[in-house]
């Protein structure tokens, strides 16, 4: 059993609220950070219980901001913990946030949930964490239910927006015979995407054009 | 230093060649396998340096499979090395592979990267990796390039299919009529799909459908 779900499980401080697979997948990619200065954002505070949970998982050097459209949750602050009342949805309250935060290394999406919201989200948040950063969306189950316009192969889902990604992610190699794939600031700074049921990651990382490495001797003609 | 970049870089036997990030991304994925009783399907040999790279890797309790092609690639066969002639994108050959190696915990797909071949290979044997066990495609670029049968997006290339694949991961949450989106094998067996630039890693587990759980007081 991870930390993570061992906290959760005797978790008696403010309420949290998650999918039972959520704890494996954080721990997998976010234990690089632990016990490290690093900057957590996490949009969507709720009742601030997973705002706790960073604090005790990453350790006395980090700091935790939360973001949130309810007003209440700024009576959430306590040592590490920092709240920002905003909407995800609006632009120009993202774009402030840069000025507003030192730079970010990891970033959990897991606000309202809608394909706006995440594609937004991700958008504005994503050029600014730090070169070597991670982003998690997390209930990108969203992606398939209308009521959040989601839908299944819905071109504007943010699942459908993520696999688009994919072929800039690619591009370095897939653009040598391949005329319509371009390099993007997103195919020079992404290194990774990671899709599980409910959750995908983008880990960055600063890339170059992959070269060809040889070593060894020749056996066969 | 990654210990696959430190054998490459050290490597006097068999020809390998890779694109440099690669190494990374084995490490990362097959760690967990270093020092047990691993079962490896390798296809493509070409000139055998990467089968005798797994060997070092894994250690002297793996044991690895190499698939070509090419008849003349059996004489590569040495201790804990086996080579078997076959076309990876002939279903019938590959079910001879499965009934050969009843136990095959990561599959590296390096053979000839078309679409044809990728997908055949994966088809007929990701259902048939352990429980736990990986499948990594590489040299997925060839999506892209048309000489392979890729191109941009939509021409049902490996790595479209590979797109519609987490459509089934999320499947699990299919409410009320979404024709074609429905629980399937791959639902309840694939963990993660993973992208990396001209690599793709599926990662196996049993899956169930996911529960939402809570603990803690309520702020308000």
């Amino acid at each position: 059993m991870s930390d993570l779900q061992k906290y959760f499980r005797t978790n008696r401080k403010r309420l949290i609220t998650k999918w039972d697979h959520y704890f494996e997948i954080y721990d997998r990619h976010f234990k690089r950070y632990r016990d490290r200065e690093v900057t957590v954002l996490e949009i969507g505070v709720s009742h601030g219980g997973s705002l706790q949970m960073w604090k005790h998982y990453f350790g006395s050097r980090a700091r935790i901001f939360g973001i949130d459209i309810n007003p209440a949750v700024q009576g959430y602050v306590e040592s590490q913990i920092e709240l920002i009342v905003g909407d995800q949805e609006d632009r120009s309250f993202l774009r402030g946030l840069r000025e507003r935060l030192p730079e970010i290394d990891i970033v959990i999406d897991d606000g309202g949930h809608t394909m706006s919201q995440q594609v937004t989200t991700f958008e504005e948040i994503f050029p600014y964490i730090s070169k070597d950063g991670i982003y998690l969306c997390e209930d990108t189950h969203t992606s398939y239910w209308g009521r959040f316009g989601g839908g299944y192969k819905k071109e504007a889902s943010f699942i459908e927006y993520m696999k688009l990604k994919i072929d800039e992610l690619n591009a370095f190699s897939g653009s040598k015979h391949n005329k319509n794939l371009e390099v993007t600031d997103f195919t020079r700074t992404a290194k990774s995407m990671h899709f599980y049921d409910s959750i995908v990651i983008v880990e960055k990382g600063i890339r170059r054009k992959p070269t060809t490495v040889r070593a060894g001797r020749r056996v066969l003609s | 230093m990654n210990e696959l970049v430190r054998y490459f870089e050290n490597n006097d036997k068999n020809l390998i060649v890779k694109l440099s990030h690669y190494f990374e991304i084995y490490e990362r994925h097959f760690a967990r396998f270093r020092g047990s009783d691993v079962h490896i399907l390798e296809i493509g040999v070409y000139q055998g340096g990467s089968l005798q790279m797994w060997k070092e890797y894994f250690g002297q309790d793996a044991k690895i499979v190499g698939v070509d092609i090419d008849p003349r690639m059996k004489e590569l066969e040495e201790s804990q090395v086996e080579i078997r002639i076959g076309d990876q994108a002939d279903p019938e050959f590959l079910a001879k592979i499965r009934e050969e190696y009843p136990r095959i915990d990561i599959v590296i797909d390096d053979g000839g990267h078309t679409m044809k071949q990728q997908r055949a290979s994966f088809e007929n044997l990701f259902h048939h990796l352990s429980d736990s066990g990986v499948y990594l495609c590489e040299d997925t670029c060839t999506s892209y390039w048309a000489e392979y049968d890729g191109g941009i997006s939509g021409k049902n290339t490996f790595v479209d299919f590979s797109r519609d694949l987490i459509d089934e991961v999320h499947a699990f949450h299919r409410r009320g009529n979404n024709a074609g989106f429905d629980v399937s094998e791959y639902t309840r067996t694939i963990d993660s799909i993973n992208y990396y630039d001209s690599v793709i890693v599926f990662e196996k587990a049993s899956k169930r459908p996911p529960k939402m759980v809570y603990t803690g007081t309520p702020s308000f």
